[in-house]
């Protein structure tokens, strides 16, 4: 995720998040099982703490499934199909493994997983992502993402001259 | 997937039915199909985001899918130390290992559903690397790095 102007330059941080820490739900018929890895989906928070608002989960739709994920207006939403096949929006817009939908605006995000999957990959799996848009200019190149050329500039200046830390090597 | 599973989904939570009434289910404005390309030291990643306007996107910048990739012994690949300023990558492990470590001493292992989110901020150099137990094993591998 991009950072905010305002927050471009924050000290580096990690964090772990274990498998176990992340928020799980279900559809009401139990089909799909979503992982609510950062923000929050109907109020369920997930575990990434993130610098501008933004929503991260990873759901899987067993074959037949369909799930409503009530999704914040003011965030976008991307959905991408890491495996399996299914269909998005009210329209049943096909999509299968590798495929990404950008979604319109609106307040549910629709999935659904088509009955008949490959032996291969079972079930839908798909990485739905949305945040509140920052609305700023991007200056990217490369490994850095800055708002301005001058700000590229430098960053690549830093890191030749060993201001970005080093490798110990 | 190894990811998370949930041994009994309907003890989970669940998520409330919206009223249709009143919610509008979001129309698609485009889909699109992720190139295939080789990251790194020379891993095969889909990159998700590819021919859509950062507009759309935004806050979200990059996304690439790796794997799912069976690796033979001596064939898992990471990347080589790089440099990151001015925003944030998640790497989500669905099926695999990876150890990271960092220019500030951090470092770990994440593994099967685990997350490392890491806020490049000021600047940071890091690498991602299979274990060495992986690369003389072999194995498989999916994930998913996104900023």
């Amino acid at each position: 995720m991009n950072l905010p102007a305002r927050d471009k330059l924050v000290a580096p941080r990690y964090q772990d998040i274990r498998a176990t820490a992340v928020s799980l739900l279900s559809s009401p018929d139990g089909g799909a099982l979503l992982r609510v890895i950062a923000g929050e989906v109907d109020g369920h928070p997930g575990p990434g703490v993130t610098y501008s608002p933004i929503s991260v989960v990873h759901a899987t739709l067993q074959p037949g499934a369909e799930v409503d994920i009530p999704w914040r207006p003011d965030f976008n939403a991307l959905v991408y199909a890491l495996s399996g096949a299914g269909h998005v929006a009210a329209e049943r817009r096909p999509i299968h493994t590798g495929q990404l939908a950008v979604l319109d605006a609106g307040d549910v995000i629709r999935i659904a997983a088509d009955r008949a999957q490959d032996s291969h990959t079972p079930a839908l799996d798909v990485y739905i992502m949305g945040g509140l848009p920052i609305g700023e200019p991007v200056a990217w190149y490369g490994p850095f993402v800055m708002n301005t050329h001058a700000e590229l500039a430098q960053a690549f200046d830093d890191y030749r001259s060993g201001r970005l830390g080093s490798s110990g090597q | 997937m190894p990811a998370i599973t949930a041994p009994a989904a309907l003890a989970l939570p669940r998520v409330t039915v919206p009223d249709p009434r009143r919610a509008t289910v979001r129309p698609v404005r485009s889909i699109t199909t992720a190139p295939r390309g080789l990251e790194g030291e020379g891993f095969p990643v889909r990159r998700a985001f590819a021919g859509v306007q950062l507009a759309d996107l935004d806050p979200f910048i990059h996304l690439d899918q790796m794997g799912e990739v069976e690796y033979a012994p001596g064939e898992p690949k990471g990347t080589a130390w790089h440099p990151h300023r001015g925003f944030e990558t998640v790497t989500y492990i669905i099926d695999g290992t990876f150890e990271h470590h960092d220019s500030h001493g951090g470092g770990g292992v994440i593994t099967d559903g685990d997350t490392q989110w890491m806020t490049a901020g000021a600047g940071i150099l890091h690498i991602e690397q299979p274990p060495e137990w992986l690369v003389a094993r072999g194995g498989r591998s999916t994930d998913c790095n996104c900023g």
